[in-house]
C-alpha cells in the first residue's frame, strides 16, 4: 500500500517531467505555492496539460475539475484521488 | 506613386537562411535534392528526391502531434531573420513593427497538424487533442507572427496553391503604394514532406523519378530538359520585409532591391492545365506596372518545375513575351518545389541574382526539350548579368493562378 504522500509525491514528478518535455518555456523555479498563470500557463496550456496528464495516467477530467486545477500541486492531488477512485 | 524596395529578409530553407548562402548556391550551383527512402501505405519502399531544411533545434513531439505545426516553426524563425535583416528587431523598433501589416503565402498550410489529427482519430486509446483546431486553421502562421512580433496591422493569409506567397508580395506592394501601411511581412511558407501529401503527388504522377536512367543525363526533376521526369517536392519558408523607399531611408536601413511591378491573372480554364495566355498577359502586366518593355528584362526565374505540361507552357508564354537576350532558369532542381513558399523564395533567389551580378542555370540541364527551346536557357555554368540589371520572377499554380514580379537591384 503506498502512502498517500508518496503517491501525489509520484504525480508530482512525473507531471513536473510532462510540463518539462511539452511546455519547455515553463520556469518551475519555486513552482511550489505559485499558480498556474505565475509559472506561465495559460488556459489554453490548460486545455492541453489537461490532456496530456489525461492520456498520460489514463483517466479523464470533468469540467468541474479543470476549475480545481489552479496550480501544479493541485492538478498533483487530484491526479492521485482520480487513480484511487 | 510611392516606390516599394525590400528592406530584409530572412529563410528556413534547403539552401541556407541568408542572402549570402543563397548568393553562395548561384556562383556555385548544387542540388539540396537528395534521394531519401520512403514508404507508403502498403509497405513499399521506394527512393523518393526531396528537399529538407536542416532540423530546428526545438521540435517536442506528443502522442502524435507536433507541438506547434512544422510551417509555423519554419516561419517564425525566417521571419525572426528578416525583421533582424531589416533592422526592426530590437526593443526601440516595437512601434514601428505595431504599424506593419502580414502577409502570408501557403498552400497546404498546417498540413501535419491536420494529418496528426486524422493520425489521432485512428487511436482509441488517446483521447482527441484539444488544440486540434488551433493548429489546423490555415491562418496559424499569420498569427504567429502577428502575435510573436507585435504587428498590429491586418494579418493576411493568401491560399493560392504555388503561387501564394507571390502574390502576398504582389498585396503588399499594392497596399503599401496606396498607402494602407507603410511596411510589411511577407511570408511564404509550406512543409509538405508528409508522407500522405508526399504519396498523393506521387498518385498524380507528375513526380520525379529516383529509377529511370538516360547515360550522361540527369533524368530526375530538371525544369525543361528532355529527359526530365517531373517535380520534387522541398520545405521551405522565406520572408521578405518590404517597405516604402522614403520610410527606409528615413529611419537610415539600406533597401536590397527595389520590386518594380506585378502582374496577376487567372486562367479561367482548368484545375491544372496552364494557360499561355493568362501567363503572358502576367508577365505583361507586372513589365507595365513597372514600366519598361520587355527587352529591358535580363533574367527571368522562371516558374517551371519539372512536369512536361507546366514546362512547355511556360517556355512558349516567355518565348511569346521575351526574345532570346533575355536569360531563362528554373532553379527548382537547386531547391525544390517548394509550393506556397515558392514566390518568396524566388524573389529572394532573383535578388540574389542581382545583387551578385550573376543567374543561375537551370542546374542538371544538357539537353533542352525542343518544345522548350525557344528561349534563351542558362545551362552549364552561372551567367553574368549587367550591372543595373532588372528580373523577372514568375509563380503559377494549380487553379490557374498566375503572378509575375519585377524587380530591380537598388
Amino acid at each position: 500500500m503506498v502512502s498517500p504522500d508518496t503517491a501525489i509525491h509520484e504525480a508530482s514528478q512525473r507531471i513536473l517531467e510532462l510540463v518539462k518535455e511539452h511546455f519547455p518555456a515553463v520556469n518551475l523555479d519555486g513552482y511550489q505555492g505559485k499558480n498556474m498563470h505565475e509559472i506561465g500557463l495559460d488556459s489554453l496550456d490548460m486545455v492541453d496539460l489537461a490532456w496530456v496528464v489525461e492520456n498520460e495516467f489514463s483517466i479523464k477530467f470533468s469540467d468541474d475539475d479543470l476549475q480545481k486545477i489552479t496550480s501544479l500541486e493541485a492538478l498533483a492531488k487530484l491526479v492521485t484521488s482520480k487513480n484511487d477512485a | 506613386m510611392r516606390r516599394v524596395v525590400v528592406s530584409g529578409l530572412g529563410l528556413q530553407s534547403p539552401i541556407g537562411s541568408d542572402l549570402r548562402s543563397v548568393i553562395e548556391l548561384i556562383g556555385n550551383p548544387r542540388s539540396a535534392l537528395v534521394n531519401e527512402d520512403f514508404e507508403n501505405k502498403a509497405g513499399k519502399v521506394r527512393k523518393v528526391l526531396m528537399a529538407r531544411v536542416p532540423k530546428l533545434a526545438s521540435e517536442p513531439r506528443r502522442h502524435g502531434f507536433i507541438t506547434e505545426d512544422r510551417s509555423v516553426l519554419l516561419s517564425r524563425s525566417a521571419t525572426e531573420a528578416a525583421l533582424n535583416n531589416a533592422n526592426l528587431l530590437s526593443a526601440e523598433k516595437v512601434d514601428f513593427r505595431k504599424s506593419m501589416s502580414v502577409f502570408v503565402g501557403t498552400g497546404v498550410g498546417p498540413i501535419h497538424s491536420i494529418e496528426a489529427a486524422f493520425a489521432n482519430w485512428q487511436l482509441p486509446e488517446v483521447t482527441t487533442y484539444p488544440l486540434t483546431v488551433v493548429r489546423g486553421l490555415h491562418n496559424g502562421i499569420a498569427a504567429e507572427i502577428s502575435i510573436r512580433f507585435g504587428i498590429q496591422g491586418p494579418a493576411r493569409t493568401f491560399a493560392m496553391a504555388c503561387a501564394s506567397s507571390g502574390v502576398a508580395i504582389a498585396s503588399a506592394v499594392r497596399d503599401i503604394r496606396a498607402g494602407v501601411c507603410t511596411a510589411a511581412i511577407v511570408c511564404g511558407a509550406d512543409t509538405p514532406l508528409s508522407k500522405p501529401m508526399i504519396d498523393a503527388w506521387l498518385a498524380m504522377r507528375v513526380y520525379a523519378s529516383s529509377d529511370s536512367c538516360v547515360e550522361g543525363e540527369d533524368v530526375g526533376c530538371v525544369p525543361f530538359s528532355q529527359y526530365r521526369t517531373g517535380l520534387a517536392l522541398a520545405e521551405c519558408a522565406a520572408t521578405l520585409i518590404i517597405e516604402d523607399l522614403d520610410s527606409v531611408r528615413a529611419r537610415g536601413h539600406e533597401p536590397i532591391a527595389e520590386i518594380l511591378g506585378c502582374g496577376e491573372t487567372s486562367d479561367a480554364a482548368h484545375m491544372t492545365a496552364p494557360s499561355r495566355d493568362a501567363q503572358i498577359s502576367a508577365m505583361r502586366l507586372a513589365l507595365r506596372d513597372a514600366g519598361i518593355p520587355s527587352d529591358q528584362i535580363a533574367y527571368v526565374n522562371a516558374h517551371a518545375t519539372g512536369t512536361v505540361a507546366g514546362d512547355i507552357a511556360e517556355a512558349e508564354s516567355l518565348a511569346a513575351v521575351f526574345s532570346r537576350k533575355t536569360l531563362v532558369s528554373s532553379t527548382k532542381s537547386i531547391h525544390g518545389h517548394t509550393l506556397g513558399a515558392a514566390g518568396t523564395l524566388e524573389a529572394i533567389l532573383s535578388i540574389a541574382t542581382l545583387v551578385a551580378q550573376c543567374a543561375p542555370p537551370t542546374f542538371g540541364l544538357k539537353s533542352v526539350d525542343p518544345k522548350c527551346d525557344q528561349i534563351q536557357h542558362i545551362v552549364g555554368d552561372p551567367s553574368a548579368i549587367p550591372p543595373g540589371s532588372t528580373c523577372l520572377s514568375n509563380s503559377f499554380a494549380f487553379g490557374g493562378h498566375n503572378v509575375s514580379l519585377v524587380l530591380r537591384a537598388i
